[in-house]
């Protein structure tokens, strides 16, 4: 059955209670019966799980995917190659360049050693940059996926691929999977929201968009000016006294006019204004970080009011506390070809900074809470970036290329195995070479740890069973707690 | 029931129990024959695509097996043994390789076993005789042909043949139908369906007081023949075609398509013949002497993405381009999902991978190319745009009247500003400036008058960094001077070959005690800055606020000084002076970088006193005002109108009018079309569809199993486009009526209207469905058009639309009886009317009708209404057509164009339509979800248009609706609904507007609040607090179910 169905048995159900308590009924009891999980559509269920929709036992409720975008430099922060660092200057090997397409420098373009000191830190041993020393302190909490790669080597079809499984828009990202597959658990906020901060290479919102599920599913982007979403507040003059004197206006006049035709979706749409009554509360709260004590703004570095990549990983904390499923936020600024807005030694530093401290800060607080054991954290790009250089020598013109073949990204929480490095790239930081982990395998890694099979999570579209793993991917279980 | 026992007992027993369904619901099952035992084709063959066919399909036949051809499956693999034993299931090598634990024998040998339920089947299905019955022709890939009308009983029912075949399957089901909705009903559902705008109220009373019998029928005429109508439909043409106003992919730069929107507008409004229409929009350009209008109806496929972005493989986007172009046909003409051959052969369909490249290759030899380019392109003449030019015209005059009253205050102000002047000389202390470095490599020279020349090399980007000493022990603002000089192109200020213009993209500063050595500097934070002149969208303030993609630039008053002030957010305090270092970034390209410039600084903390003073000004100044000469008085003067910022602003926007008005009558408009490429360009087969992994080579036709393409013509696009419209091919007609029907009736014959193939739904009337598709190709009914001035002809859509609007069928109320909900909840059968909402645009259209505030121009080129601020900002976005990130808001009467004409930006869709399901036009998309969202609550309560819709309409209530509230709710509910309200609708909106009415006549700053809504005209004359009261009644009326809902 598809979701769509399974919505209009939903009204048949409501029409079924309209009939038994006739008509005038008050807003408490449309409020209290017939909203839930408006956000919602689970998928077809074995049941004997905790979250609805779920093919198996879970071991993650909640995810936060911190999407670094326009492609970090895995070699000047995670990946510790000293072979390049030897051979800077020289060119790179024939054989390794052979068969690959470069963005933008030529197969000329001399090797470049990382500047920056590495350090060994916790049990794993893992190598981390000196750019990063919040995240040095909780290294044992952190699976480094240093063998990752992708396909894609433009910003556009790499970020979609990492967010839809797919290069071309069109397909639903995966925020939109959870949300068709899990649906929300708070009743008041969308399943799946997404918040982007820096400035950079352009998102497109078909990152979060739902492709060919239901809209219900597309993630809703939470903004740091104005509304926090589009259209929540009410006009000037508008108290909330007034929208809710309109509201039970508009809820009254549907009623009567459900009650000569019958069709259920007016009493959908009752519902619906109902929800969006009770979001015009629950949104603004939740986006309220002044709330949070002190102590809390100086661990992440926030400043209320002002857009910042530290702002939202408190809110994202916020936001997961209050159930939502899926909260993604995208930092930008990560695309470092050299040149004035874009290079490895001023801006990567800027990046760094900005994301060290929240990042680390955050998963301390829900550790703190209790709350990290069911929430993953992901942390990466749409891609990493190449071992040789673009632009020169002069510190705000050194850079690196769009590189897909191998790079880094991390895991937390969630039921990751913790203080890990899984895999690993050849001694110039270029292809993945053991244990690699392509994006599908990801996708089904991630949608395991919330009971998911990848292969079963599905949705018909013209005629064909899509998957977010297309007809790809294997869970990667030495990741697995 | 709760949702729990949902999850328990399972969906289908829920849809069972609940419904009390025989396992018969509406579609696909109920039509095909109910089979005996296990069938082959709804129980093992889907077993045998998914897991088996990836090594043992069309593409690779491992150990030699095949399994999706009867023979070869029958025969077996290398071994020679037959793959399973008739009748004996465990004799059969199937069921021992899926049942072994071996894993060398197991099959499948990838992924996870197959169920034990799978397993089950596949062993009764061997155990009942392994029938695999030959395969049929899918329905859809046989000839239409035009069958009898059925034989009814309710014989008085039917108006025309849609409804014989309707009726025939509604009593076959034990069905009635419903009976005629009332004319309210039927007037707006009609002017929705048919113009996508509501009916006035002079429409529906003529239609009330019109007892003809042909009232109806003249209604639907009239219709038909609106230019409104070709909007409408254009509009669902538009997402099959693409249509979009930007490029696509991340960048997503402006692209001029217009001409095509309207070519298609006006295609539907002659009512061209579709084949004409299809033929014209796939090869126009190919045509015989072809027209302006042939060859801009091509535009439909260059509605492709462009890809901006640097550092992209041409071949690799030009080739995205030519896959997209066979998708978007298959779908379009062919109901196809042919794009699924891209990779492999199709594997529900019989289309193969030769086959897609083979369609591949008809597009594959156009001239145009995949990213950076819009060429081919052509000229096209300029749109009518007289209410742009008059809204322009008035707007000058209006600010003309601005400015003369300013100039009358400004005597006064003069006076006070020279109060404040007075004893100050020019308070900037100008720098000398050493150390100047450019990252591109260009060389200064230090001039006399202490400004510095840049000079030699011209670099594409540039960062100038350049320091300065001075003794003030503070600073407050920065005074940068750019000069004009005769070695710069056209004398500067910038270095840009072609104007002398720059861009400022940042201003740096830091700054370090000038006695500290060794002290690092610190950076300086910038707040405001103005300047003496600024370009359109190109703002002082860019230059200073520290983004990277906005900058400062002076066009077009070229070749001479202009000058900015930034002020600092907080003073530069040392007490020994300050080491300052500045910084001047140009990101933009193409040389534009500053050429000359001058830094002055001051402690000047009043910034009404910043503006700089040429020497002779503060001579003047110091002259008492009573002593001062008529020519020393005109001189202060002078100088003052250029200090007065109201003057300032008030003569930009005089001077941008004025350019606004030359720009639209000198732009040169044009328009993506195809063109065929001079060297034909050979097509190979692309292994797993990525194209630099090269195959056969393959020549161009079509599918195998549809008719070939006529021999005699050149294989070219052309014939490719006569083929599809032919009268052998079943599918073209097939798929464009059920589209019809889709729009008027909400839900296809077929349902999956992109998708006619095995996996496709079932058509709910394959007789009607045929019917139709023969009356399309050939009209032959006779029930109708008494009216009609002309008669029928071949492929004619207003005659389609027709027909079904004219049925009965059509016609029938939309309440639905517990019955029909029981046994039909989707409404396929059509026991009762046809009800849905509408689509987002029309939405917003029908707000801006029954508010008057529509303008109801058609065509020209795309329009800004009101955005959301800074929506592209947020997400990065460069403005396209200028490399800017604003919404260029419209003004005037543009804000009011329907929906069809807002600016589509491709990555970041107009968020309303988003909302309501629009998609995002980056591919061919056969039919919108139709959802219902509390996001779209919100949007419907608060957007701002809808807002000012409501307004307005609040206005016209007030105006035109009468004396009294209960006559005013008549008017209201009348034009929102066509119909007038129940006593307790009207009773329920009196209540809300008494309520609010004494609510806001106690809070009357709320009320003047809420109706400064938007920029439309507001009598002084209304009472505010009663029109806000009637805001709130009009925004209900916006936000009610039956306003969002054709029904």
């Amino acid at each position: 059955m598809t979701p769509t169905q399974l919505e209009h048995l939903k009204h048949v159900t409501r029409r079924k209670f309209f009939q038994q308590c006739g008509t005038g009924m008050g807003a408490l009891a449309l409020g209290s019966l017939l909203n839930e999980k408006l956000f919602a559509a689970p998928a077809e269920s074995a049941g004997g799980s905790t979250l609805p929709g779920a093919h198996f036992a879970p071991k993650a409720k909640n995810i936060i995917y911190l999407f670094q975008s326009g492609g970090p430099s895995h070699l000047d922060l995670f990946d510790y190659k000293p072979e390049l660092i030897k051979r800077n200057g020289q060119k790179m090997p024939d054989e390794i360049l052979k068969n690959i397409r470069l963005a933008q420098i030529g197969k000329e373009a001399a090797l470049l050693g990382t500047s920056y000191q590495f350090k060994q830190y916790g049990k794993s041993g893992v190598w981390l940059s000196e750019l990063l020393p919040q995240l040095s302190t909780i290294v044992d909490d952190v699976a480094f996926v240093q063998g990752f790669y992708s396909e894609a080597f433009n910003h556009d079809p790499a970020t979609l691929f990492m967010n839809t499984g797919a290069q071309l828009s069109g397909r639903p990202s995966m925020g939109s999977w959870f949300s068709y597959g899990l649906g929300s658990e708070n009743k008041d906020l969308p399943a799946f929201v997404v918040m982007t901060t820096g400035v950079g290479q352009p998102l497109t919102n078909n990152s979060w968009g739902s492709g060919f599920l239901p809209t219900v599913h597309q993630g809703v982007q939470l903004r740091s000016q104005g509304d926090p979403v589009l259209f929540v507040s009410n006009p000037a003059g508008m108290s909330a006294e007034r929208r809710r004197q309109s509201l039970d206006a508009v809820r009254d006049l549907n009623q009567m006019r459900y009650d000569v035709l019958r069709d259920p979706e007016i009493a959908t749409r009752i519902s619906a204004y109902e929800l969006a009554y009770r979001m015009q509360t629950s949104v603004p709260d939740v986006m309220d970080i002044s709330k949070e004590p002190q102590s809390m703004q100086e661990k992440y570095g926030t400043t209320p009011g002002r857009a910042s990549f530290a702002n939202n990983c408190l809110l994202a904390r916020r936001l997961v506390e209050r159930g939502v499923r899926f909260v993604q936020l995208y930092h930008r600024g990560w695309d470092h070809h050299g040149g004035p807005d874009g290079n490895l030694v001023f801006d990567l530093k800027k990046r760094c900074l900005e994301t060290d401290q929240p990042t680390v800060a955050l998963i301390k607080d829900l550790k703190e809470r209790g709350l990290l054991d069911e929430t993953l954290i992901i942390w990466g790009g749409e891609f990493g970036r190449t071992p040789m250089m673009q632009g020169s020598l002069m510190p705000d013109n050194i850079g690196r290329d769009h590189h897909p073949h191998g790079y880094t990204v991390w895991l937390a929480g969630g039921g990751i195995k913790p203080g890990i490095v899984y895999g690993k790239t050849d001694d110039f930081g270029f292809y993945a070479t053991e244990d690699k982990v392509h994006v599908h395998d990801l996708h089904a890694t991630i949608l395991h740890l919330f009971g998911l099979n990848h292969t079963k999570l599905t949705y018909r579209f013209q005629g064909r069973d899509f998957r977010l793993t297309d007809v790809h991917g294997e869970v990667v279980k030495p990741l697995l707690a | 029931m709760t949702k729990a026992v949902l999850r328990k007992a399972g969906p289908s027993i829920y849809l069972a129990g609940l419904l009390g369904l025989a396992g018969a619901p509406i579609g696909q099952r109920a039509l095909a024959a109910e089979p005996p035992r296990v069938d082959f084709a709804r129980d093992i063959q889907p077993i045998f695509i998914k897991r088996c066919y990836e090594c043992h399909g069309p593409d690779k036949q491992k150990s030699d097996l095949r399994l999706d051809l009867k023979p070869d499956a029958v025969r077996g693999g290398k071994s020679g043994k037959p793959f399973w034993v008739v009748g004996q299931s465990s004799e059969s090598p199937l069921v021992a390789r899926i049942t072994s634990n071996d894993p060398d024998e197991q099959m499948p040998s990838k992924g996870e076993r197959l169920s034990a339920e799978q397993i089950r089947l596949v062993k009764a299905w061997i155990d009942e005789g392994a029938v695999w019955p030959d395969e049929k022709r899918h329905w859809a890939f046989n000839q239409p042909v035009r069958p009898a009308w059925p034989v009814v009983q309710n014989k008085p029912w039917p108006r025309n043949e849609i409804d014989a075949f309707i009726l025939a399957r509604l009593e076959k089901e034990k069905l009635t139908p419903s009976p005629e909705a009332d004319r309210t009903t039927l007037i707006r559902r009609l002017s929705l369906d048919l113009i996508g705008l509501p009916p006035t109220i002079e429409e529906v009373n003529a239609f009330l007081n019109d007892h003809n019998r042909d009232a109806y029928e003249k209604v639907v005429d009239r219709l038909l023949a609106s230019n409104h109508y070709g909007e409408h439909l254009a509009r669902g043409w538009l997402d099959l075609a693409r249509y979009a106003d930007s490029n696509g992919y991340q960048v997503d730069l402006a692209r001029s398509m217009w001409p095509y929107r309207e070519w298609v507008i006006n295609a539907f409004n002659q009512n061209m013949p579709f084949d004409q229409f299809t033929i014209e929009q796939l090869a126009g350009d190919l045509l015989p002497n072809a027209t302006l209008e042939q060859k801009i109806a091509t535009g439909f496929h260059r509605n492709t993405k462009l890809n901006d972005e640097g550092g992209g493989d041409e071949e690799e986007y030009r080739t995205k381009a030519v896959k997209d172009r066979v998708a978007t046909t298959g779908t379009t003409w062919l109901g196809l999902t042919v794009m699924c051959a891209e990779c492999h052969t199709h594997k529900y369909d019989p289309i193969t991978q030769e086959d897609y490249y083979r369609l591949f290759a008809l597009f594959n030899t156009t001239a145009d190319k995949g990213n950076y380019s819009p060429e081919p392109a052509v000229a096209v003449p300029a749109p009518p745009l007289g209410a742009r030019v008059n809204y322009l015209h008035d707007r000058l005059a209006a600010v003309r009247q601005e400015l003369a009253a300013a100039e009358k205050q400004l005597p006064v102000e003069q006076a006070a500003w020279e109060r404040k002047m007075a004893g100050s000389s020019n308070l900037w202390v100008t720098l000398d400036l050493t150390n100047a470095i450019s990252t591109g490599g260009a060389t200064f020279t230090n001039l006399p008058d202490q400004s510095l020349l840049a000079t030699a090399v011209n670099p594409t980007y540039d960062t100038y960094q350049i320091e300065a000493e001075t003794g003030l022990k503070s600073i407050t603002a920065i005074l940068l001077e750019v000069l004009p000089d005769p070695s710069l192109p056209k004398n500067g200020p910038g270095r840009w070959s072609q104007t002398g213009n720059f861009i400022l993209d940042e201003l740096g500063l830091t700054a370090a005690p000038r006695s500290g050595a060794g002290i690092s500097p610190n950076s300086i934070l910038f707040g405001k800055a103005t300047a003496d002149w600024e370009q359109q969208y190109y703002r002082a303030e860019h230059a200073v606020d520290r983004n990277p993609k906005t900058g400062w630039a002076i066009g077009p008053k070229f070749g001479q000084r202009h000058f900015l002030i930034a002020e600092l957010k907080a003073p530069i305090n040392f007490d020994s002076g300050a080491r300052l270092g500045f910084r001047f970034d140009s990101y933009h390209g193409n040389n534009h970088t500053v050429g000359r410039l001058r830094l002055s600084v001051t402690g000047e903390s009043d910034p009404a006193k910043l503006w700089p003073l040429p020497p002779e000004v503060a001579d003047l100044l110091a002259v008492p005002a009573g002593q001062r000469s008529a020519e020393q008085q005109r001189q202060l003067a002078a100088h003052y109108r250029t200090v007065s910022p109201i003057i300032r602003d008030l003569e930009r926007e005089i001077f941008r009018l004025n350019e606004r008005e030359s720009e639209l009558a000198n732009t040169k408009f044009t328009t993506l079309v195809m063109k065929e490429r001079e060297e034909p360009r050979p097509t190979f087969i692309q292994v797993r569809g990525n194209f630099l992994e090269k195959g056969k080579e393959v020549t161009p036709g079509t599918p195998a199993f549809l008719p070939p393409l006529p021999a005699a013509e050149a294989t070219n696009r052309l014939a490719l486009a006569r083929w599809l419209v032919s009268p052998e091919n079943p599918l073209t007609p097939r798929v464009t009526v059920n589209r019809l029907w889709e729009r008027v009736f909400g839900i296809g014959l077929v349902k999956t209207s992109e998708d006619f193939g095995k996996q496709g739904e079932l058509p709910s009337h394959p007789e009607l469905l045929d019917w139709l598709a023969c009356e399309f190709m050939l009209p032959s009914s006779t029930q109708l058009s008494p009216l009609a001035s002309q008669p029928p002809h071949a492929w004619d859509v207003k005659h389609l639309l027709k027909l079904m609007v004219m049925s009965a069928t059509y016609r029938q109320s939309a309440a639905a009886t517990e019955a029909q909900l029981e046994q039909d909840l989707f409404n396929r059968l059509l026991a009762r009317g046809p009800r849905f909402r509408m689509d987002a645009e029309m939405i917003r259209d029908q707000a801006l009708a029954v508010s008057g505030l529509l303008n109801p121009e058609i065509g020209g080129p795309s329009v800004y209404p009101e955005q959301v601020p800074n929506l592209w900002k947020e997400l990065g976005f460069l403005r396209p057509e200028i490399g800017m990130d604003e919404w260029p808001t419209s003004q005037g009467p543009e804000l009011y164009r329907r929906a069809l004409y807002t600016f589509w930006r491709r990555v970041c869709t107009y968020p309303t339509f988003a909302t309501f399901d629009a998609p995002s036009r980056e591919v061919c998309v056969s039919r919108r979800p139709r959802s219902n969202t509390p996001l779209q609550a919100l949007a419907a309560l608060n957007e701002p248009t809808l807002l000012e819709a409501a307004r307005v309409l609040a206005q016209r209530i007030m105006l035109q609706g009468g004396a009294e509230p209960g006559q005013q709710i008549d008017y209201a509910f009348r034009l929102c609904l066509a119909r007038a309200p129940t006593k307790l609708e009207r009773l329920r909106l009196a209540n809300l507007y008494q309520q609010q009415w004494k609510s806001f006549e106690r809070d009357p700053k709320s009320a003047e609040a809420l109706v400064s809504q938007g920029a439309a005209e507001r009598p002084a004359s209304l009472d505010v607090p009663k029109l806000a009261a009637w805001m709130m009644v009009a925004n209900v009326l916006l936000n009610l179910d039956e306003m969002l809902t054709k029904g």
